[in-house]
């Protein structure tokens, strides 16, 4: 028999001051009422006639104290939690002896943990593996309990209580995040530094790539490894959609799937997506119907396939893909938290553009590259106001009064122009992109190779502005501007006398302009993985906090660094929406949609990985103690009912005086 | 203490007297048969005529059937020496119950001392504890009865029974002979037995009022105690159980019992009075069906 709440020698410590306190109570119960009575000699003769056995009558005056005693034994054993370990005695005697134990125990709480190659899953073999363990406890022996993801998180302070450490373990689930080691194996030599007898023990899959041998070896590390050899996993690495660059009615998609498994197999992809815009978790997606027709590939083993598919339309902002073995008989894919990825649609808007100037064919064939785009062809002379046009562009010319809106001038360098023009023009020569406007919404896939552009207007580079393109000596060519009452566009020559217009960069930066004057670029925001940290920019200036709505529906609280970066990672896949904080703000009606997945090939990578021996050795098989019940009751059970049939008996034997 | 007496209680205490199995010899006339032949109302017997006797008391019936000249003797009626002894000692004052025996026994030695100055005997009222704590001089007639009370009222209990070296002290005091009327719990070390045996062997009559405590035969004591005599100061530790309960009523009892037997074996008039049953009801009815009064 053991302890498990508290080592023996804490037991006897307790026992010996609460015996203490318990005899000082006795003895002073045992200072006498004095009464006076009116003739001593007849209780003299009562006395004599009792006094037969002295030495029965000094046991029994003491019998009622060790009865006492024996009570407060039985009732601080029945603290302690005595498990029967079928143990000698001798044994634990001399492991109390010994500096007291610690167990950092880290259970592994991954996406591969949700893997279902074994009897009830991974995790709830790792879960009884873990109680085991507690289980198993020494006398004195504290422990920790911490989980393993993406992070490392200490869900225990170190302690004996070892119905504690169950409640913990049993609430443990996986989550859909990757396993990152290095932080534990950190996490735990801080943990048992400068602690006695410490160990770490790792309830995993080893379904990463393990710790660094000497780390490993220094804190006495030890596995216990859970999972099969089954490898059998479909997953869904990655996932986008995007606009299609022709029909902006019409989407891009790509997807990759990998086969983590040993054996060739057919797997079959499923799109959904969501017309209301409210799906927020997988099962939301799979109460829709399917879009098109379901997607099938053929994967390798290791083999990772990727797959576009162009010109589809979907309904709805926010959209889903799942992928399954074909043949479900022939492959079970283990593990379902990589079954499925996210993605957010941008949405497409109708353009009204209003062209003023002369007609020109090769702008309005531009502008019409995106879909959904109206052109108005309107002289100059006819032109009144900005005022119900999404656009307007001033092709090589500009009224006085252009009004606010979002505008392009093309070579326009007299009238009421947002930016100035020094007179004359310049040599332009061959345009350039400066580097850091490469990724710019609007010189996306803009490029102008050996583009001359003969001479160019002398824009001025004014407060706000930015250059996105320059010519000869660094001239600007292209200024873009961004403001609270709209943006505006210039440039700086005429295209229509250049090369440019037979390139189809001419036409993408139309589309561009028109994306990035609507915002729609912001909405191009890539799915993000489980596995890593997100970088979501708020484009929301002054907050430091924003709401976070998880796709569990939960609304959190997020805080955002000063650079505007969101400082949140998910760790349930799913969509999951950024409010503006205010709720009388007019963001707050246009969320952030953030798609996240696990996307991770190393996690989806079932087989445990590690080539040396301390990883790959189990440690010490540990057995839980068997928890002996006698009429359905535990050991520290009876031990109450004991001490409380001991006190019945002291009750009824001492102050029915029938002792002393 | 004269409150304790109502005006119907005193009138029903006047006819009331105290019985005397022995004719002892009085000292002043009054409504007690004695040894002597005189002018009572009681004839006792003839005796020839001697010159000089006076005519009145010639029987002339006898003379005028007999023509003997005779003169009729009568009983002379003289008062009795009443002896109220009355245990002072601290057991007496112990009140486990309602109120203290001295208490009842001073009710009683009132009652008793009006009973007997009503029948114009001659009382006399003896505290004692260890010896004998004073003495009320011997006093006649109703009128006296005030300061029996205050008598009374002046005792102080305290102190250790010594029955038979009070008593013997009495005996030695009181030269003149007659009831003695003991009350007490008899609570003492040493024993009763002398004691009553220094009256009856100087020819008092004596009495035995055995003042008893139902409370003290069955104490309401639980637990561990010392139980501290309360004259002696001497101590005891006890532990009280139901049995030892039992026991010490049993010997209790025994107690009471063994007074009473050796009264009665030695002729000595011997009441029991509970002092939880009212003194009235001792006076008029315990003592009177015990021929103590009449």
């Amino acid at each position: 028999m053991t302890f498990t709440a508290m080592s023996l020698s804490m037991w006897g410590t307790l026992f010996a001051g609460i015996g203490a306190v318990v005899a000082l109570l006795y003895m002073l119960k045992l200072r006498r009422r004095r009464i006076e009575v009116p003739f001593g000699p007849l209780w003299q003769q009562v006395l004599a006639e009792k006094q037969t056995s002295s030495l029965f009558r000094v046991l029994k005056r003491y019998f009622s104290l060790l009865l006492q005693l024996a009570f407060i034994a039985l009732l601080l054993t029945a603290i302690a939690d005595p498990i029967w370990t079928g143990s000698p005695l001798i044994e634990h005697r001399e492991q109390v002896e010994e500096d007291p134990y610690h167990t950092l125990l880290v259970v592994d709480t991954s996406a591969s943990m949700g893997a279902t190659d074994v009897e009830g899953g991974r995790m709830a073999a790792a879960l009884d593996k873990a109680h085991a363990i507690v289980d198993a406890m020494r006398t004195g022996e504290s422990m920790m309990i911490a989980r393993m993801d993406r992070d490392v998180t200490a869900i225990t302070d170190w302690t004996m209580d070892r119905d504690a450490l169950h409640d913990v373990i049993t609430a443990l689930r996986p989550l859909d995040t990757g396993t990152s080691v290095e932080p534990v194996m950190q996490f735990a030599r801080n943990a048992v530094r400068g602690l006695t007898n410490a160990q770490v023990v790792v309830v995993t899959d080893r379904a990463f790539s393990p710790p660094d041998k000497d780390l490993a070896r220094s804190i006495k590390l030890r596995v216990a490894p859970v999972g099969d050899t089954s490898t059998d996993n479909l997953a869904v690495l990655d996932f986008n959609v995007r606009s299609h660059l022709g029909n902006a009615l019409q989407y891009a998609l790509y997807y990759r799937i990998h086969n983590a498994s040993k054996k060739t197999v057919a797997a079959t992809a499923y799109l959904y997506s969501d017309p209301a815009g409210t799906a927020r978790t997988r099962q939301d997606f799979l109460k829709l119907a399917p879009v098109g027709e379901p997607m099938g590939l053929t994967l390798k083993p290791g083999e990772t396939k990727v797959v576009e598919k162009i010109a589809l339309t979907l309904q709805g902002s926010r959209a889903a893909l799942f992928v399954a073995p074909t043949n479900p008989a022939e492959f079970t894919d283990v593990m379902p938290a990589d079954d499925a990825a996210f993605a957010v649609v941008p949405t497409r808007k109708e353009v009204k553009v209003q062209l003023v100037g002369a007609p020109n064919l090769f702008l309005q064939a531009a502008l019409s590259t995106r879909s959904h785009v109206d052109v108005v062809q309107t002289p100059l002379a006819d032109f009144k106001s900005s005022e119900g046009y999404d656009l307007t562009v001033f092709d090589g010319v500009a009224p006085e009064k252009p009004g606010k809106g979002n505008q392009i001038y093309i070579n326009a360098a007299t009238g009421g122009l947002p930016y100035k023009v020094r007179k004359g023009d310049v040599k332009g020569g061959k345009l350039k992109v400066p580097s850091a406007r490469r990724k710019h919404a609007l010189m996306k896939f803009v490029k102008f190779v050996d583009l001359d552009v003969g001479r160019i207007l002398r824009l001025r580079k004014g407060r706000g502005d930015v250059v996105m393109a320059r010519g000869k000596g660094g001239k600007p060519a292209i200024l873009a501007h961004s403001s609270e009452t709209g943006r505006w566009v210039a440039v700086a020559f005429d295209p229509v006398a250049t090369e440019w217009v037979g390139h189809y960069s001419f036409s993408i930066f139309f589309v561009n302009a028109i994306n990035w004057f609507f915002a729609e670029e912001v909405k191009l925001l890539r799915p993000w993985s489980l596995a890593r940290r997100w970088d979501v920019r708020v484009p929301w200036k002054g907050i430091s906090k924003v709401d976070l709505l998880t796709p569990s529906g939960e609304k959190i609280m997020a805080l955002v660094d000063g650079g505007g970066t969101l400082a949140y990672t998910g760790v349930r896949e799913g969509i999951y929406e950024v409010r503006h904080p205010s709720p009388n703000s007019a963001a707050q009606q246009t969320p952030i949609v953030v798609a996240a997945a696990l996307k991770s090939v190393d996690e989806s990578q079932l087989e445990a990985r590690g080539d040396y021996d301390e990883w790959k050795a189990p440690p010490p098989k540990v057995e839980a103690a068997p928890d002996i019940k006698i009429l359905g009751a535990s050991l520290w059970q009876l031990l109450v009912l004991l001490a409380l049939a001991l006190m019945t008996i002291e009750w009824l034997t001492y102050h029915r005086r029938w002792t002393v | 203490m004269a409150k304790l007496f109502d005006e119907q209680f005193l009138r029903r205490l006047e006819y009331l007297y105290l019985v005397s199995k022995k004719v002892i010899s009085g000292r002043q006339r009054a409504e007690r048969r004695s040894k002597k032949v005189g002018s009572g109302l009681e004839f006792a017997d003839h005796r020839d005529y001697s010159p000089g006797d006076d005519f009145r008391y010639l029987d002339w019936t006898v003379y005028a059937r007999m023509e003997k000249m005779l003169v009729r003797l009568h009983e002379e009626e003289e008062d009795l020496m009443i002896y109220l002894l009355v245990d002072c000692s601290r057991s007496m004052s112990l009140g486990i119950g309602d109120t203290p025996k001295f208490e009842h026994a001073a009710r009683l030695t009132a009652a008793l001392a009006y009973i007997g100055l009503a029948n114009l005997d001659r009382v006399c009222i003896v505290p004692f504890s260890s010896k004998v704590m004073g003495r009320m001089p011997p006093t006649r007639g109703k009128n006296q009865i005030f300061k029996v009370f205050n008598f009374i009222e002046g005792i102080e209990p305290g102190g250790v029974t010594n029955m038979a070296d009070s008593l013997r002290a009495f005996v030695h005091q009181n030269k003149r002979r007659g009831m003695a009327v003991v009350l007490s719990d008899f609570y003492d070390p040493n024993g009763y037995e002398d004691a009553i045996n220094y009256l009856r062997y100087n020819n008092f009559e004596p009495f035995v009022i055995h003042l008893h405590d139902e409370n003290e035969m069955k104490p309401s004591l639980r637990g561990d105690l010392s139980i501290v005599d309360c004259e002696t100061g001497q101590v005891r530790e006890i532990t009280i159980t139901p049995a030892i309960l039992k026991k010490y009523e049993k010997l209790h009892g025994e107690f009471c019992d063994r007074l009473e037997k050796y009264c009665s074996a030695r002729h000595v008039s011997y009441f029991r009075t509970p002092i939880q049953v009212p003194y009235d009801e001792i006076v008029l009815r315990i003592f009177r069906a015990g021929g103590f009064l009449k």
